[in-house]
């Protein structure tokens, strides 16, 4: 029974990357036939072995571009991370924090980060900090919302019996709130890490002489198609790449979430 | 009623008041309250729900203020005010409040650890009393795995590595089932019996109450007051089977007696009303 039980387990994790698979495959599939048989030009839609070849044939000119979007992506969402979790903390530890600057979180996500790029662009010059000033803008909203929503989430009879063994603030916030803050921290880290690479690109749009996006652009301008969609492609990897490494993370560190998943 | 404290009691409390603030002006929930626990004790208190008595006891671990009366914890006997008493005793709520992220082993070293005891020697000594009391085998395993009468168990022992001298223990198996309850209390019996601790216990089931304690008090209703003291005098150790002896079903004759007495009382009142 209970063999038989972690065999289906088994089988149903591979169904679930299976079926996936399969629907890419066969939609690349009815791609690939449908430009050919209708002899659709390739600068409009290149089929996708074209794009296959482009991935091999630019290889080194989008690994120079990844490179540079990686490393704005990277550093934006590490600063993101760490300025949103610090905040999250001042901003639940003290009161006064908490009425001045939990609104100036909820502006930041007010601000169109499209329209202030081509301003950072002036203050700061073509180089890697605008790009990572709009990446941490982007990031920093969902991190920050959700690590205070997660320090707020302590049980309040938790609480009462930490006090009653007559813990400090800090021991309090050590040994309870910050842990059970955790998952939220990571659901509002993935999200950002999925994002980060969307903010970079669009920094790169904006004003940029490296990079994914100002590759995409300068490629369009050219009529390359097959080699825009490549780098839509690895765009789209990175950003699941950064996702799914968060999400292994979550699970090595907090091993203990998936007891309590199961349990439910 | 008048209360002579035994001279070597390790919980005295002393006409103690507490009102709460109400929408409609205020709520009085303890009306001079007056007991004494010796050392080594095992002291219940139980009455319905709702009369205050969780409120007694977050009063007496110093999470809430007394509005009067004073109370006394521990060797040193000096009474201390409601803040400085955190910490003085070892408190157990009705939920277990296990973290899920610490394993058995360190659930039950907290106490321990937040008083400075270094976290290696606070998992030795959850280890040795973890093998003691049966639990070696989860030691490593975390809270979403266990069953509610396991985790109670663990946040037993928390309670039991604070090494403080005074337990309080509200209604802590209210949320098990009445066989796994059974079970519990005996093993409570057993650990206890082992460790001479004071216990103060407070449920609202009599027959949990006569067959763990030396001593049950009856609450009356809110405002609690604390109505009558009936001594348990039962051979220890006790079993299970004791609950169906004659000597034991008088004194629950007795409580219930009085437990009904202070119900009808209060809905007297309300009838009047």
């Amino acid at each position: 029974m209970h063999l038989s039980d972690r065999g289906l387990e088994r089988l149903a994790s591979g169904i679930q990357w299976v079926v996936p698979a399969v629907l890419l495959g066969f939609g690349l599939a009815i791609w690939e036939v449908l430009v050919r048989v209708r002899d659709t030009p390739a600068w409009m839609l290149p089929p996708p072995s074209a794009i296959g070849q482009s991935l091999i044939d630019d290889r080194a000119m989008l690994f120079e571009h990844t490179l540079a979007t990686a490393q704005a992506a990277l550093i934006g969402f590490g600063v993101a991370f760490l300025v949103g979790v610090g905040s999250a903390i001042a901003i639940t530890s003290t009161p006064i924090l908490e009425r001045s600057l939990y609104p100036v979180i909820i502006a930041t996500n007010a601000i169109p980060v499209i329209a202030i790029a081509p301003l950072l662009l002036i203050w700061f010059g073509y180089g890697l900090t605008p790009k990572i000033i709009v990446v941490a803008l982007i990031c920093f909203f969902p991190i920050a919302v959700n690590t205070i929503d997660g320090l707020r989430s302590v049980d309040r009879e938790m609480v009462n019996l930490l006090r009653s063994l007559g813990a400090s603030r800090w021991a309090t916030f050590r040994l309870v709130r910050f842990p059970m803050s955790l998952p939220y921290v990571f659901s509002g880290t993935r999200i950002a890490a999925a994002v980060s690479v969307i903010g970079a690109l669009v920094a790169e749009w904006v004003g940029s002489s490296s990079g994914l996006g100002y590759l995409m652009i300068r490629s369009a301008s050219q009529f390359l198609t097959d080699r825009v969609f490549a780098a839509i492609f690895i765009a789209a990897l990175m950003g699941i790449t950064m996702f799914v490494a968060i999400s292994l993370l979550e699970r090595w560190l907090l091993p203990w979430r998936r007891l309590e998943r199961e349990r439910n | 009623m008048a209360v002579n404290h035994p001279p070597e009691a390790a919980l005295i409390v002393d006409r103690v008041s507490k009102t709460f603030p109400d929408r409609s002006g205020s709520v009085d929930a303890l009306n001079d309250v007056n007991l004494s626990v010796g050392f080594g004790e095992f002291f219940s208190i139980v009455g319905p729900s709702g009369c205050g008595k969780s409120t007694l006891l977050n009063i007496i671990a110093g999470l809430e203020a007394e509005d009067a009366g004073s109370i006394d914890v521990g060797e040193n006997g000096a009474s201390s005010r409601d803040e400085s008493r955190l910490g003085q005793v070892a408190y157990m709520p009705q939920k277990d409040l296990l973290l899920p992220w610490r394993t058995v082993r360190q659930n039950a070293a907290l106490g321990l650890e937040l008083t400075g005891v270094k976290a290696s020697i606070a998992h030795e000594r959850a280890d040795t009393l973890l093998q003691q009391f049966g639990l070696a085998r989860f030691a490593d395993a975390y809270p979403a795995t266990l069953s509610g009468g396991m985790r109670q168990r663990t946040a037993f022992l928390r309670t039991v590595l604070t090494d403080r001298p005074v337990m309080l223990l509200d209604e802590p198996f209210g949320a098990l089932d009445a066989l796994t309850r059974r079970a519990m209390q005996e093993w409570l019996l057993d650990v206890w019996s082992e460790m001479q601790r004071t216990v103060l216990l407070i449920t609202h089931d009599v027959d949990e109450a006569i067959f763990l304690s030396d001593r049950v008090a009856v609450m009356s209703q809110r405002p609690g007051t604390l109505i009558h003291t009936h001594p348990v005098d039962l051979p220890r150790p006790r079993t299970a089977e004791i609950v169906t002896e004659p000597a034991f079903m008088e004194i629950k004759r007795d409580v219930l007696r009085d437990l009904q007495s202070s119900m009808s009382l209060n809905e007297g009142l309300n009838a009047s009303q």
